[in-house]
Parts: structure tokens; sequence; C-alpha cells
């Protein structure tokens, strides 16, 4: 049967382990758009050293899952709208199955290489641990240490006076 | 761990975070408390009439600025454009109104940060004595803008805009439906040019132009979609309502003294 031949890239990665990845979803690399022709012509991979093949494998996963969905509508109306909507259910689960630090490199890869509808969703996930809870909750989630002191605290909360429902 | 990704990270996060969410998390930590203040709270910015506000003032400010929207410095006179030496020009990506009416930016700062936004929609520049038809293309390449305010106040600081670069930048920016050309002296037939080319315009204001009857005349039939037309001091006597038009169309006019 004839198998059609798909152009891939070729990335390496952080653990310099080599990923192809098929053009239609290298185009989502905002960063690389501009070198895709060169990267398509070289044998040699492109290193990025700040990405892991953990996070890449995600990526790709991501960007597969979402190929020929049709991407949010560009014009300004549209994306106050979805900013404020619900990730998808596939969406929420993909991105926090790994826990919050792989989260977190997934949300600092897709910025490095420029992938516009992964960022934003994974931002959301993020935003939406944050949303309507109290700064102790926060600190739990997000494991931070409480550095005020109490003067602090109490300074803090004075300011934020005009937010309290 | 949150508080180990780069600010600019952070940022992103943080469009999503409602304003109230965002005072909360001030309260989480001194990084938090810091940070999320110098940044992120911070899409409009106004400093209207400070003859006391320079471009270092402004460029410390918009260090941290990453999704202003708003930039308006009507009237600081100190800013000359400086403030765009040393900042990463992509701040202004998501900037949709920018006023730097009354001051003296030049040619070069207003460019630096017009073409790292792809999304403005209003922009005043006018009685700005250092910009000139250098900035033309510049603005032509914006092709959402709506509104344009050019026109001049006072006479002494004008803008130096010539009437080519008007129309060059009507002609390529479609989209504007309100435009500000006061005292900017046009002639009747440069004032037929311009509502022939700029076929969106819904609200014009041609004040101080060499404008007669008889050019209204002309004009008449390229105004459908004029709304509001603003003919202070132009030498048009009688205003006759068109009656083809389908839209309404409001003149105001008064005598020139």
């Amino acid at each position: 049967m004839y198998k059609k031949i798909v152009p891939q890239i070729k990335l390496e990665t952080y653990e310099k382990e080599v990923f192809e990845i098929d053009l239609d979803i290298a185009k989502k690399f905002g960063k690389l758009v501009p070198v895709l022709q060169e990267l398509l012509n070289d044998d040699k991979p492109l290193t990025i050293k700040t990405i892991n093949s953990g996070t890449l494998k995600k990526i790709i996963t991501w960007c597969t899952y979402h190929k020929g969905r049709s991407p949010p509508p560009e014009d300004d109306d549209n994306r106050m709208k979805h900013s404020t909507e619900e990730v998808s259910s596939w969406d929420d689960k993909f991105l926090q199955e790994d826990g919050q630090a792989a989260l977190f490199d997934l949300i600092s890869a897709a910025h490095t290489l420029d992938i516009d509808g992964l960022l934003d969703v994974a931002c959301k996930v993020v935003a939406t641990m944050i949303k309507g809870k109290a700064p102790e909750e926060i600190r739990k989630v997000f494991n931070i240490k409480n550095d005020f002191t109490q003067q602090e605290e109490d300074q803090v909360r004075k300011e934020n006076d005009w937010c309290e429902d | 761990m949150i508080l180990l990704l780069p600010v600019e990270i952070l940022f992103q996060i943080l469009r999503f975070v409602a304003v109230k969410d965002l005072a909360i998390l001030r309260g989480v930590c001194k990084y938090l408390h810091e940070t999320v203040f110098e940044g992120s709270l911070l899409k409009r910015f106004v400093v209207n009439d400070s003859i006391t506000f320079t471009d270092s003032d402004l460029s410390n400010i918009l260090m941290y600025a990453n999704q202003l929207e708003t930039l308006s410095l009507f009237r600081c006179s100190q800013i000359t454009g400086e403030f765009t030496e040393n900042l990463v020009l992509d701040k202004f990506v998501s900037l949709r109104v920018l006023n730097v009416a009354h001051t003296n930016i030049n040619d070069k700062a207003l460019c630096d940060i017009l073409k790292n936004t792809h999304n403005l929609r209003c922009l005043w520049i006018n009685d700005c004595p250092n910009i000139n038809d250098k900035s033309v293309n510049t603005i032509c390449s914006l092709s959402f803008l709506e509104e344009m305010y050019i026109g001049h106040t006072y006479l002494e600081d004008v803008t130096g805009l010539t009437t080519d670069g008007l129309f060059q930048i009507v002609a390529n920016c479609s989209g504007i439906k309100r435009l500000n050309v006061e005292q900017f002296v046009l002639s009747g037939n440069e004032f037929i040019r311009l509502v022939k080319t700029g076929s969106n315009l819904r609200v014009l204001d041609v004040s101080g132009s060499d404008i007669c009857d008889e050019d209204m005349t002309v004009a008449t039939e390229y105004l459908t979609k004029m709304e509001v037309l603003f003919l202070i001091n132009c030498r048009v006597t009688e205003l006759k309502k068109k009656t083809s038009s389908k839209t309404n169309s409001y003149i105001i006019n008064s005598q020139r003294s």
C-alpha cells in the first residue's frame, strides 16, 4: 500500500534525545516557523536545551490531539470570550495528570516555542487553581512559604480591603 | 514551583487571573506581593497633563508592564521618546489605545511602538511637533486602526504630517471610522479626495478647512456613510440634507468669524 511520506523535522531535547516531528505539528511552533525550511533540509537536529523529553512528548501529544480541531477564532471579541471559557475536560485532565512541576515545564516550553493555544490553556489551568481561594489555600496548593511578618500581613490585608466582598 | 518561573511566564498565567484574585495573590508571599503589583495589574497607564513626567519615569514603569492596553501621555511635554530605547518593545503588543498628543515624542519612538502593536484601534498624535511623514509608513501598517486624531488645536505646536501623508494613511488604513484633521486647512479638492478615499469614515472633523458650498455639493455623493461631519469655521453656508441617504447625516456648521 502506498504510504504518504510526511516531512519531518528533528528536535533534540535536554536529555539529548532526538524527536522526529511531523511538519504539520512543527508548524504550530511559532518560534520554529521562520526556520522550518532549513530544518527540513538539514539532517542535524535542532537542540532545545530548555525542554526535556517528557515535556516535548506532552507537547506532541497535545498538538496531535488538537490537530484538525478548529483553532479558536482570532478576532478580539472572541479572544476575550475564550479567556473566560472553561478548559475542556480532556485538556484539564491531560495537563494536570503529571503534576504541577510538569505543568510549569509545559507552560515554559509552550512559551519558548510560542505555541499559542497550548500556552493559553495551560495558563488557564493554573489560573483556575488560584481562583476564589484565600491566601492560605493558595500557599498550600503551590507549596509557598508565608514569609510575611504578622505586621506585614496586616498591612497587605489593609491594601486588599477594596476587593473584599 | 510557581515562584521559580521566570517573571514573563508568571505574567502569562496572570493574564487569566481575575483582578480580585490577583489582589489575593499579593497576600500570599513577599515575592508575589511585589511582582503582581508591578506588572500584571497594569492594563491602563494614563498620566495626562504632567509637566514633570519624563522618559525615564516612563521606562521604569514600562519595564514591568507586559499587557498594557492603553497608554496615554496626553500633554506630558517632557516625553520625547527616549523611553523606547532600553525597552523590550514587544511589551506594546496588546496596546489598543495610544495617546501621545501634545508631547514631544519623535518619529523614531512612535515607529518603535507602532511596529510592535498589531491591535491598535485608536491613535492620538495631534499637536506633536516632532512627528512628521517619517511615521506614515508605519501607521499605514496598522490594519485595525479605527480612530485617529492628527488635527491641531494649538497652531504653534502642530504635527508635522503633510496632506500627502494623511492621504496615504487614509488609503491604507481603510478601517478608520473616526478621523480628526481639525485645522489641517484642507482645500476643497483635498476635502473631496479625503471623503472619497476614506469610504468607511463615520465621523470626520475637518474644521478650519477651506471648503465652500460647491465643494460640499461634489462631496455629498461620498458622504453616504457619514454620521457626523464637523465643518466649524469652513465657508459652507447652506447644508442640503441628503435625501438619498439611508443613514442620518448630521452636519454641524458654524460660520467663519
